[in-house]
């Protein structure tokens, strides 16, 4: 860290330097005067926030022309003074500029995140703040761009100062009570006491349990694909990315590494991810796929396991799926369609189900049930699965019914959906239900207000931790002194949270995360 | 008065001066006096006729092991023995002894004239500083001098007394009140704003319906003070307190007389102490509180007055006594001694290093309310670090300087000469990072060390060292004893109480159980055993087992927090730093803190500025 604490003027590129970009911005920030920028660019004079177009010069010769921008101190990213050159993009232009800057003007290489770095040293952010920006940075999903922004507007860091006051106050009191309950009163101590200790304990509650779950899955979602060999996987996927990615054969074994595809839904990333299928092979390399296939699954935040119906014995994944994907439901008889119901009623997790392609279906129609089981009069009400709703599959069903055929636990775990947008869509297919499924869970989760910055979430648990240890004993009424001692403790990782921490404690790790001239 | 020449001289006779001039004259080499005014008896109390309380107690009891008079005095004098916060938890336990105040004084002027310190009863009007010697200059024109100087002036410095609109000269009630800080000495800074403190009305022993109040009786289970004393040690007559309180009553004609409080008018300038508010803070400042507690409290066995603790006040002494006659049991109340407040002259402790001495004087020392504290113990406190260290520097010796984390003097010490003085400053437990350890029980493991290093070998030097002797033996005993899982065993510690046996357990982990009073089950078990210890070698080591997994535990807490507390940081560099606040630049300036922990204790800094710094650093 405290390579940090130094004042030298510094430079860096701030935009990427993998690609060929058209433009590239190179920021300065650190210089007292600004007289070298009469040789570097010829200007005598430099107005702040004013665009002035130059042409950057070793001696005689020109480099580049750009645009040059200034930000007085303390008016600036940084708090110090600023200068961003607009140039163009080739990496090696800008590395020359930077070289030039180096050698001719005293310009130091920043190191990563020491721009950042300086806007916490000159109090332009706080410690959150800048954790905010490292998220802003990287986010690669709407979620994390939007908690990022509410941390960059200090949205967290009042919360925490918040818990920070009541703990202030309940600590008082129990200071009181030990110094001054002759002159207060023990009643009147004991009960302040317990109402404090009730309103942090809400407090403190609500924000672990916003530190708890799958921040990752938030952050980067990833939806998986798993069963046996020839469950359908592959073909599943192709149908859904819209593209002939994976290859789909009948043989067992096709996929042998993970194959991996984004797909937006409501403008909302998703990996979707296609796995090695399940079986016992002697094939090292296989072996490795599907393991590997196992773990990718298990950090999943929803993950699909696909029953090939016509081969199926019942068996059951040993990793718990969000749902289930019936495939080849379109080879079953009519028999075999009406034991349907009896053989699937061991499933715990929702059905849905996949057909073969038709000519204007992704996934495929579900005729097969509608005709065979259904009530499928054009206007009835009742949907395609019927009145009876007690039986667990059919594509549509929880959004059709409340609570619907599914059981209550699907209908809650997606939320309760608008009626009317409902009706209007009938009977989907499942390409649309999945699609629900996925975005009302990506939607609940992210409604929880989950604290993206994993830092905050270690400390908070501790927080939470801890103060589960001294609610008890403050009810229990024990010993005053080792409540007061270990609320001082408690006291320590409060303050870690505000940012009242040793910088190398916690800086390094921060900055560690920032790419040079952010 | 022949030679007036001494090596070593205290300016004041109050606790602060007492404990200096005692724990001085024990160096034996050298020439000690106390000069004070001749109306004031020494070590007199002044107010609260009571010494110990929370924290303070183990003031007390520091002092005791490092050869001091106060616990001594007290037990001497002591009408009413209580351990306050008994139900708490021993960390936070104290003893309050009720003092007969004539007896503790005269016990105080028997001690002092039995040794070789000289008394001069004369009031001192001027000070001055030639070569190294200082020379004293008292009202009758006599000179005596001295190499090291020690002002426990007390509350006398320029005092000035309140009751209602009347306002008298006086240091306190029927007593001379002394030059002011700048009349008395030459380039001594002093607090631009004065303090002040206050005490209620004596009220006569007849007057009071005692029948009407809750009877608090003397504790004889109470631990008395002094080392050479047995632990029931009661030498006076025991007597009760009695507790009563306030109503809605009381605090409306305390209210309708707001204008004529010289606390609320603007009469009083001064600062009075937070911690020891008059009842007119206590009803201006929370207004929907009217019961607030108030201790009647003997002064004396033979004194016919009365101490209403709680209500101290410096309203007009018509509007005393009827809020006084609206208390029940105080409805006949006669006031002997009107209450009222008091505003002196305190020096800015910030220019006191950790020894008491003036930096830009050296030998001259300040101890005692002088410094801007509240309470006897306190006073008493920062004499002995006074006397010791002017004594240690008059022979050449090295100063001895109590840690903060192994004493509350030390404690006291610390947040005295580090942090501003805004209000006057007054010792309780809540100040120290390091409470589970610095107990009454365990004074003497804290001490002992500190006590050594003067070399004096008086009898409490014998008795730390025998106590520690026979500490470690027993904290052997109790780690190292066994009960095996036998029958006996487990019948004998559940006929008991204390718990089953798995394989075996320790005497130690038995103390440690939660539900087992460490100190009762210590004394079953040792008497099983056949074993006799001394009943405060035994608490010691029977509180400091149980409390020792807990300070193991937070060991790693406590670690990290010192990292960061400890953490140097330059003062002079927050004051160029653009970002830091107008306001909390000017707290830094005063304080000039040197650590992050001297920062975060200023007040009013924001925890974004602690955050900032935190990062910097
Ligand atoms: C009215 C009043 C109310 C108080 N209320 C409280 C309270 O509510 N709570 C609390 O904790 N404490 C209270 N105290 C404070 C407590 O009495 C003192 O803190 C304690 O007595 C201070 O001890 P000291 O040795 O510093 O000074 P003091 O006990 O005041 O002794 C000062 C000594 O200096 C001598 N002296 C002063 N000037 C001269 C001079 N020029 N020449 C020679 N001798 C001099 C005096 O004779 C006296 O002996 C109160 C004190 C007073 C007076
Ligand atoms: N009739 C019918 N055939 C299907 C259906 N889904 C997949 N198939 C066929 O089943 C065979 C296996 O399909 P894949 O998608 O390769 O199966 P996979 O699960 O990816 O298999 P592995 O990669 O070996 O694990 C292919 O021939 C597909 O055309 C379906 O719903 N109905
Ligand atoms: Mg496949």
């Amino acid at each position: 860290m405290n390579q940090y604490f130094r004042d030298d003027p510094i430079v860096a590129v701030s935009t990427s330097t993998q690609s060929q970009a058209a433009i590239g911005i190179i920021r300065i920030t650190g210089f007292k005067d600004l007289s070298f920028l009469k040789p570097l660019c010829g200007l005598s004079e430099v107005k702040p926030r004013y665009a002035h177009y130059v042409s950057i010069k070793d001696s005689e010769n020109v480099l580049d022309d750009g645009v040059l921008l200034f930000f007085k101190a303390p008016h600036s990213f940084t708090g110090e003074n600023v200068i961003e050159f607009q140039v163009h993009g080739n990496p090696f232009n800008l590395e020359r500029i930077i070289s030039l800057l180096i050698s001719q003007y005293g310009f130091k290489k920043a190191f990563p995140g020491e721009f950042t770095y300086r806007a916490l040293r000159n109090k332009k952010m706080n410690l959150t703040q800048v954790e905010g920006l490292d998220l802003l940075l990287n986010a690669s999903s709407s979620f994390g761009l939007s908690q990022a922004t509410k941390i960059m507007n200090n949205e967290l860091f009042e919360e925490y100062t918040a818990l920070r006051d009541s703990y202030i106050s309940l600590r008082s009191s129990i200071e009181l009570a030990i110094d001054f309950s002759e002159d207060v009163g023990e009643e009147e101590i004991s009960k302040l006491i317990t109402s404090q200790t009730h309103h942090i304990d809400k407090i403190i509650n609500n924000l672990f349990k916003r530190s708890q779950g799958d921040i990752n899955s938030l952050l980067s979602p990833k939806i998986g694909l798993y069963g046996e060999t020839n469950a359908g996987k592959s073909t599943l996927f192709n149908q859904i990315v819209g593209q002939d990615r994976a290859i789909v054969s009948d043989i067992h074994g096709t996929t042998r590494d993970f194959v991996s595809e984004y797909i937006y839904i409501d403008s909302q990333a998703y990996q979707l991810i296609d796995t090695a299928g399940l079986r016992v092979s002697s094939d090292t390399i296989e072996q490795e796929g599907i393991s590997r296939g196992k773990r990718l699954i298990e950090q999943c935040f929803l993950r699909f396991y696909l029953i090939n119906i016509k081969t199926w014995k019942g068996e059951l994944p040993s990793i718990t799926p969000s749902a289930y994907i019936l495939t080849h439901v379109d080879l079953l008889n009519d028999t075999e369609l009406l034991s349907l119901k009896s053989r699937l009623s061991s499933l715990e997790q929702p059905i849905f189900i996949s057909g073969p392609m038709g000519a204007d279906s992704k996934i495929g129609p579900i005729e097969p049930l509608y005709n065979k089981n259904g009530p499928m009069g054009a206007g009835d009400s009742f949907g395609p699965m019927g009145p009876d709703t007690s039986f667990k599959f059919g594509p549509m069903g929880p959004l059709l019914f409340s609570p619907g055929p599914m059981g209550a636990e699907f209908y809650n775990e997606l939320g309760p959906m608008g009626a009317d947008s409902l009706k209007s869509t009938g009977p989907m297919g499942p390409v649309l239900s999945l699609n629900t499924l996925i975005s009302n869970t990506y939607r609940s989760k992210s409604s929880l207000n989950p604290i993206p910055i994993s830092r905050h979430r270690e400390v908070i648990t501790d927080i939470y931790n801890r103060f589960t240890h001294v609610k008890q004993y403050i009810f229990n009424n024990q010993d005053i002194a080792i409540i007061s001692h270990e609320i001082n403790s408690l006291g320590i990782y409060i303050d870690e949270l505000v940012g009242i921490t040793s910088p190398d404690d916690v800086l390094d790790n921060i900055f560690s995360n920032f790419c040079i001239g952010k | 008065m022949n030679d007036l020449s001494f090596d070593l001289i205290v300016l004041g006779g109050g606790h602060a001066g007492v404990e200096a001039a005692w724990i001085a004259h024990q160096f034996e080499s050298l020439r000690v006096a106390i000069v004070t005014i001749p109306e004031v008896p020494l070590a007199s109390a002044p107010c609260n006729p009571a010494v110990g309380g929370v924290g303070k107690g183990q003031v007390v009891r520091e002092l005791d092991a490092l050869g001091g008079l106060m616990g001594k005095l007290a037990d001497e004098s002591g009408i009413q023995f209580r351990t306050l916060n008994e139900s708490k938890g021993y960390a936070v336990q104290s003893t309050r002894i009720q003092i007969d105040k004539n007896l503790y004084s005269s016990r105080a002027e028997y001690y002092i004239e039995s040794s070789n310190i000289s008394v001069i009863r004369k009031r001192v009007e001027k000070v001055s500083k030639t070569g190294d010697r200082f020379q004293l200059i008292a009202d009758d024109s006599t000179v005596i001098s001295c190499s090291k100087l020690i002002v426990t002036t007390g509350t006398f410095l320029a005092g000035q007394m309140h009751t209602g609109e009347e306002v008298t000269i006086g240091g306190r009630v029927e007593c001379r009140s002394s030059q002011g800080l700048d009349s008395l000495f030459d380039g001594v800074s002093k607090l631009k704003k004065r303090f002040k403190t206050g005490t209620p009305a004596r009220l006569t022993r007849q007057s009071i319906d005692f029948s009407q109040m809750d009877e608090q009786p003397s504790d004889p289970g109470t631990i008395s003070f002094h080392f050479g004393h047995d632990v029931d040690y009661r030498q006076a007559k025991q007597v009760s307190c009695y507790l009563t309180r306030t109503n809605d009553e009381t605090l409306a004609i305390i209210r309708e007389n707001k204008e004529r409080s010289p606390i609320f008018n603007g009469q009083i300038q001064g600062v009075g102490p937070r911690y020891c508010p008059s009842i007119e803070d206590k009803a201006y400042r929370y207004e929907d509180r009217n019961i607030h507690h108030v201790f009647v409290e003997p002064e004396g066995l033979d004194i016919d007055t009365f101490y209403p603790n709680g209500i101290s006040t410096s309203l007009p002494k018509e509007v005393q006594l009827d809020f006084i006659r609206t208390i029940k049991g105080l409805e006949q109340a006669e006031i002997a001694v009107y209450g009222y407040a008091v505003e002196y002259d305190v020096v800015d402790t910030l220019y006191l290093n950790k020894t008491m001495e003036y930096t830009d004087i050296p030998g001259l020392y300040f101890a005692g309310q002088v410094c801007g504290t509240s309470g006897y113990e306190e006073a008493a406190g920062q004499g002995y670090i006074a006397g010791v260290n002017a004594a240690l520097s008059y022979l050449g010796r090295d100063s001895l300087i109590l840690d903060r984390d192994e004493s509350y003097i030390g404690v006291m010490i610390d947040d005295l000469t580090a942090n501003d003085r805004d209000e006057p400053y007054r010792l309780f437990t809540a100040r120290a990072e390091n409470r589970l350890q610095l107990r009454e029980d365990n004074t003497v493991l804290r001490m002992a060390k500190y006590r050594s290093r003067l070399s004096l070998e008086n009898s409490v030097d014998y008795y730390n060292s025998n106590f520690i002797e026979a500490y470690n033996n027993l904290i052997d005993i109790i780690d190292e004893t066994f009960f095996k899982e036998s029958e006996k065993n487990i019948n004998l510690l559940s006929e008991l109480g204390f718990g089953g046996i798995k394989n075996k357990v320790s005497i130690a982990e038995i103390l440690q159980r939660s539900q087992n009073n460490p100190i009762e089950t210590l004394r079953v078990l040792l008497n099983i055993t056949g074993i006799k210890i001394e009943e405060r070698v035994l608490r010691a080591a029977a509180i400091s087992v149980k409390y020792r997994g807990y300070i193991q535990r937070s060991d790693a807490d406590f670690q990290k927090w010192m990292k960061l507390k400890n953490k140097p940081l330059s003062w002079n560099e927050l004051l160029q730093n653009k970002n830091i606040s107008f306001e909390c630049k000017q707290r830094i300036e005063k304080v000039k803190p040197e650590n992050f922990g001297q920062l975060q204790k200023i007040k009013g800094i924001r925890p974004a500025t602690l955050a900032f710094v935190a990062g910097n650093i």
